[in-house]
Order: structure tokens, then C-alpha cells, then sequence
């Protein structure tokens, strides 16, 4: 099985201060792969690097082989973003910021057209296509952004805490899509602190702490090697023995 | 409807990420109503009534002073005959034992002029009358109207020295030796000369400002509404990003622009007559510009912004939030209409070094068009020199825009 993401020594500095240090992991392609960690741990750092968003102070990572510092534009083609804040314009329609997004992909207009189309209607928006996005509902906005994060059907997907926020209805639908995704071949990262979320979602997790990768398997071996049943359980052994130590 | 109207559009639009942008970015302004009312009811509305309530309570011939005569000295009728024959001044009688001064304090009248019982008396003797003004030099109707006082006076005494001299057989230039003949080298209407100081800064000033609401929010409103993250992740370089919200920023600059020239039109063209009242120059009162020279303001105004817009980017995508970038470009602006104000009174030796400089170069070559005294080589060397400014501000907002440090302040 190929790699869909690679990192080589990953680093970020703010200064003094380290955020990601020199992560080393592969993901292999159509995984779910979960980035856990308590507040502060780098996750966010770690994926606004691999989305080329922020440029890593040491190492780097290719994602479908595409290196994320010189290779930027073509690994953006390629993977679709949700980040922590949905990132809308209030002022634009759910039509007009899909229409938008897509022009930038280049997806041709009449076969973007039919995909804004398939998608409002396979995520309950056709009758919200025409109103602004800033009189929409967070769970609402939330499927916007979602839909722009999968709109040029990419092939990596980076979602920084989807369900954040939203009521149970509407988590669960953005759930069924992840996982509907992910049967599809898709491989996406996720960074959640939903850790029940992460156990249904995830076949690797990846556990984080002070911007490094305590831990790194499928939940079955963390388990396996902290003698804990739950994730959450495995979670808190990792995390409070980093802390301990 | 409007919002099919302008999908269709956007879909319409030819295969370029820049044009996406550009026309997102319109979108987006165009749905602002801050942003709207910056760019349209400030240069229509605001610039015909800037231009002529100021002026129209100034003039004496719109607005006369009022003037409270107390007329002690029932002899001096040809004095009074004199100064109610002005129109710029409206003469009321009023009866002695008033208090004057607070007639005048009490904005009752701009002003007063007493003639006092024994002033044809005086006269008639070989001697000085003596006329008494009480004026409030706070009040500009009222230091008007005195001015008006004034030269009456000053007619009048020109007459009785003629008359006295006439009697002592003398000729009156023995008093005048000197004549004072003005020749101008130009032939320029007073409505004109009005125009050529105040357009250039009415167009200045709203190409600076009407960018300034449009650019916070396409670059700090982007940060602070954590729009920019997204943005980034798409296929775009952030060149492109960078030059489609300056062209976005542009064309409603231009769009505004178009509004205040049209302002400028209705302010001026409303009543050109009382600007040439105002502007003092004798001569025509209607406003003549070439086509070639409104042309000229065209282009130069439409050199303001790019200028002025480029610049405002860059403070605001160097500011932290929304808030800060909005401290910025008030400042910013501030400091660009404070010398734009003296501009219109530089003598011309300045003004031509002033061809070179940024945003002040463009201002000064429509100062020039509204004289119909443009230069070729002057009009070269300012858009030789603002296609240079541009460039090396659209190279630093990239720059800056590139930076992770200015960009997440981090």
C-alpha cells in the first residue's frame, strides 16, 4: 500500500518556542488517521503544515509524493481542508463560495455546476443555496465548509475538529460523510478531541503531546500496549505518563 | 433575482483564477453597506454639499450680512443712499437708545454702523466724519459686511476729495500719483480659479478614502474573520491572491471616483457663478475644461487611487486585526489629505518638484488640467514615477502577504 502523507523530521518554531518537533509517520492511503492531544499539543500547527498553510522551520513531508514546501500548488490540488474555524464568507451564498472555491480548482463550470448540485442536495442544503452564509446555523456552515473541503473530490482530506460545536444530528451526518469518504479510498486526517468520535472513525491514531507523536497505531494496539480498554483510557495513560515524566 | 443575476455572472466569467478573485472580492464589497456608503453616498452627496454650503454662507451676494443702521445724522442721506444701493448687504434702520453691542452679540444683526449727529457737519467744514462699526470678528458675515462698510466709506471719501479738490481747482491724480495696472498671463475664469484649488483636493481625497473601508476588510477583515486559512489552501499562489484584492480594491476605488467626479460636476455646475464670487477673479463665471484635460483628471485620479490603495494594502495586511488596521489607514489617510489641503496653496515653483511624488504628483497634474494648463512632459514624468511606486508597493504587500510572521502575527 502506498503512502498518501510522509513526514520527515516535521518541525515548527515560533520563535523559541516548539511546536511541532520532528515528527516522523506515514499515512498509508484510504485511512482515517487520527491526530489526538490536549490543547496546546500541535495539532493545529501540524495541520496548517501539511495544508501548506504554514512553512515547516525543519524537515518537511510529501503528501501523494508532492513535497509541501516546493511542491505547494500541486499538493493543494489535491487535498481538500477543514479547518478548525469553518473560514466562510459571511456575505457570499453556499452556491456562490462553492462556485468560487471549484473556479479556483479549475474544475470545469458545468461539471461543477452538477457538483454543487449533488452535494447541496446529499447534505440538506438545497434550500439554503441562495441565502448567506451568515444567517446559516453553525451545523449549517459547518456542511458548507465541509463541502468545500470535498468539493473537488480530493484525495486527502485534513479536518481539524469537524464535529466541534454541533449538535447531535448534525455530527453525526458529518460522521456518515467522513466514513462514506473513507470507503471510497479517500484517506483523511483527522484532529479531533472527540475521542468516542475518534475510536468509531480512525483505523491509526497518532497521539500528540508538546508537538510530538507520543504514540502512534491502530486503537486496538494502543490499547494492546497500555492495557486500557477505551480510547480515552489509552489517552489519558499516554498523555498523564508524558506529563509525569 | 440579484443574486442569480450575479452567479450568472460569475459563472460567465473567463477561465482565470485572478478574474474569481477580482469578482469575489467585488461581491463581497458590494454587500457591504459600510463598504457601499464609503465609496457612493460619500463622493455624491457629501462633495456637492462640501462644496457649496461653505461658499454659499460666505457669499455676500447669496447670503447678505445683515447690517443694523443707526442713523443719527438726518444730513447724510447720500452715504446712506450709497450703502443701500449694495445688495451684497441688507441695511436695517434702527432707532437710537439700543444697546448696541448686544444687538450685535445677540446675533440680532451681523453688525452696526453708526453715523453720528455732527458727521455731514464735519465734512461740509473741511474736516474728518468719523463712521463707528461694531463687528464681531468671530462672525465671517459679520467682518464681511464690514469689509463692504469699508469700501462704501472708501468711495465715498474718494468723491468729497474729488469735490474739494474740483473746488481748489486742483487735479484729483495729484493725490494718486501712482496707477497699479494688472495684467494676468493667463486668461482664467473665477469659477475656474474656485476649481483648481478645491477639485484636486476633492478628488484626492476621495481616492484615498474610498479605498481605505474596502482594503481593512479584504485584508484584516480576512485575518480577523478567519477567512484567510481556507483561501490559502486553494491552488492559487498568493501573488495572484495579493494583485486580485488590489484590482478588487481598485475597481472600487475607480467606481468611487466615477461618483466623486460626477459630485464634483453637480457641486460645481450646481451654481458656478458662486464660486467665481467667491474666488474674487474677475471674468467669466462658467466652468471650461478641454476634453483632453478631463481626460487628464481622469487618468490622474484613477493614478491617486492605484497609489493610495497599494499603500493602505500593506498597512492593512501588516495589521493584527480588523481594529488596528482600521487605526492605520485613518491615520493614513489623514496624513495624506493634511498636505493635500496645502497643495492648493503652494506656489507653482513647488508645485513642479511636487510632480514626482507619490499621490501628490497625480494631484497636482489635475490642478493643472483644471487651468487647462497641462504639460506632456509633466504628465509623463508623474506616470513614469507612480508606475515605479506601484510596483515596488504591490512587491512589498507580497512580501508581506508571504510572510507567516505578519500574516498569523505569530
Amino acid at each position: 500500500m502506498s503512502s498518501a502523507i510522509v513526514a520527515v523530521n516535521l518541525s515548527k518554531a515560533f520563535g523559541d518556542f516548539i511546536a511541532v518537533d520532528h515528527l516522523n509517520f506515514e499515512v498509508p492511503k484510504g485511512v482515517v488517521f487520527g491526530v489526538l492531544g490536549p490543547n496546546g499539543a500541535g495539532k493545529t500547527t501540524f495541520l496548517r503544515m501539511l495544508s501548506t498553510v504554514l512553512r515547516p522551520t525543519e524537515g518537511t513531508a510529501k503528501i501523494l509524493g508532492y513535497d509541501i514546501i516546493r511542491e505547494s500548488i500541486e499538493v493543494r490540488e489535491r487535498i481538500g481542508v477543514l479547518p478548525e474555524d469553518s473560514g466562510l464568507y459571511d456575505r457570499l451564498t453556499p452556491t456562490e463560495t462553492l462556485l468560487f472555491y471549484g473556479k479556483l480548482h479549475r474544475i470545469e463550470v458545468s461539471k461543477l455546476l452538477a457538483r454543487i448540485e449533488s452535494l447541496l442536495s446529499l447534505l440538506g442544503l438545497e434550500e439554503k443555496r441562495d441565502v448567506k452564509v451568515g444567517t446559516l446555523s453553525k451545523g449549517m456552515r459547518q456542511k458548507v465548509a465541509l463541502m468545500r473541503a470535498i468539493l473537488h473530490e480530493p484525495e486527502v482530506l485534513f479536518l481539524d475538529e469537524p464535529t466541534s460545536g454541533l449538535d447531535v444530528m448534525s455530527a453525526r451526518e458529518i460522521r456518515r460523510l467522513i466514513m462514506d469518504w473513507a470507503k471510497r479510498g479517500g484517506t483523511v486526517l483527522l484532529s479531533t478531541h472527540n475521542l468516542w468520535e475518534a475510536q468509531q472513525l480512525c483505523n491509526l491514531v497518532a497521539i500528540m503531546n508538546r508537538g510530538r507523536i507520543i504514540s502512534i497505531g491502530t486503537v486496538e494496539e494502543l490499547g494492546h500496549m497500555t492495557q486500557e480498554k477505551t480510547l480515552e483510557d489509552v489517552f489519558v495513560h499516554l498523555v498523564s505518563g508524558e506529563v509525569e515524566r | 433575482m440579484k443574486r442569480a443575476r450575479t452567479l450568472k455572472i460569475w459563472i460567465s466569467l473567463p477561465k482565470s483564477q485572478l478574474a474569481d478573485i477580482v469578482w469575489k472580492e467585488l461581491l463581497d464589497a458590494m454587500r457591504d453597506r459600510r463598504t457601499m456608503a464609503a465609496i457612493i453616498l460619500f463622493p455624491i452627496v457629501l462633495v456637492p454639499i462640501s462644496l457649496n454650503i461653505p461658499f454659499f454662507l460666505i457669499s455676500p451676494k447669496r447670503n447678505p450680512p445683515s447690517l443694523g443702521l443707526l442713523q443719527l445724522d438726518p444730513d447724510a442721506g447720500n452715504f446712506t443712499s450709497m450703502l443701500m444701493a449694495i445688495s451684497d448687504i441688507q441695511v436695517t434702520e434702527i432707532s437710537a437708545g439700543q444697546n448696541i453691542t448686544e444687538l450685535v452679540s445677540k446675533n440680532i444683526f451681523d453688525l452696526v454702523l453708526v453715523i453720528p449727529a455732527n458727521f455731514t457737519q464735519l465734512i461740509l467744514a473741511g474736516g474728518q466724519g468719523s463712521l463707528m462699526v461694531v463687528y464681531d470678528v468671530t462672525n465671517t458675515r459679520s467682518t464681511t459686511g464690514a469689509s463692504i462698510v469699508d469700501s462704501v466709506r472708501s468711495r465715498y471719501s474718494d468723491m468729497i476729495v474729488e469735490e474739494r479738490l474740483k473746488k481748489l481747482n486742483v487735479n484729483p491724480s495729484i493725490i494718486e500719483p501712482v496707477d497699479l495696472r494688472f495684467a494676468s498671463i493667463r486668461e482664467v475664469s473665477g469659477a475656474q480659479a474656485f476649481a483648481g484649488m478645491m477639485v484636486p483636493y476633492f478628488i484626492g481625497i476621495v481616492s484615498i478614502i474610498s479605498g481605505a473601508s474596502f482594503a481593512t476588510d479584504t485584508t484584516a477583515g480576512e485575518k480577523e474573520r478567519r477567512t484567510l486559512e481556507a483561501f490559502l489552501t486553494m491552488p492559487v499562489t498568493r501573488v495572484r491572491i495579493v494583485i486580485g484584492k488590489f484590482i478588487g480594491v481598485l475597481v472600487l476605488s475607480i467606481i468611487s471616483v466615477l461618483f466623486d467626479l460626477l459630485g464634483v460636476a453637480i457641486g460645481v455646475g450646481f451654481n458656478s457663478s458662486l464660486f467665481a464670487e467667491v474666488a474674487m477673479v474677475p471674468g467669466a463665471t462658467q466652468l471650461s475644461i478641454s476634453p483632453i484635460n478631463l481626460l487628464i483628471i481622469a487618468v490622474s485620479a484613477l493614478v491617486v487611487s492605484m497609489t493610495g490603495d497599494a499603500i493602505l494594502m500593506i498597512v492593512c495586511i501588516f495589521a493584527k486585526s480588523f481594529k488596528e488596521a482600521q487605526q492605520y489607514s485613518s491615520v493614513l489617510t489623514t496624513a495624506f489629505t493634511i498636505p493635500m489641503i496645502a497643495v492648493m496653496f503652494f506656489p507653482p515653483s513647488i508645485l513642479e518638484n511636487l510632480i514626482a511624488a507619490p499621490i501628490y504628483g497625480p494631484i497636482v497634474v489635475i490642478r493643472n488640467a483644471v487651468f487647462n494648463i497641462s504639460a506632456p512632459d509633466q504628465l509623463l514624468l508623474c506616470l513614469v514615477t507612480s508606475t515605479l511606486y506601484l510596483v515596488v508597493l504591490l512587491i512589498l504587500a507580497i512580501r508581506l502577504f508571504s510572510s507567516e510572521r505578519i500574516l498569523f502575527r505569530i
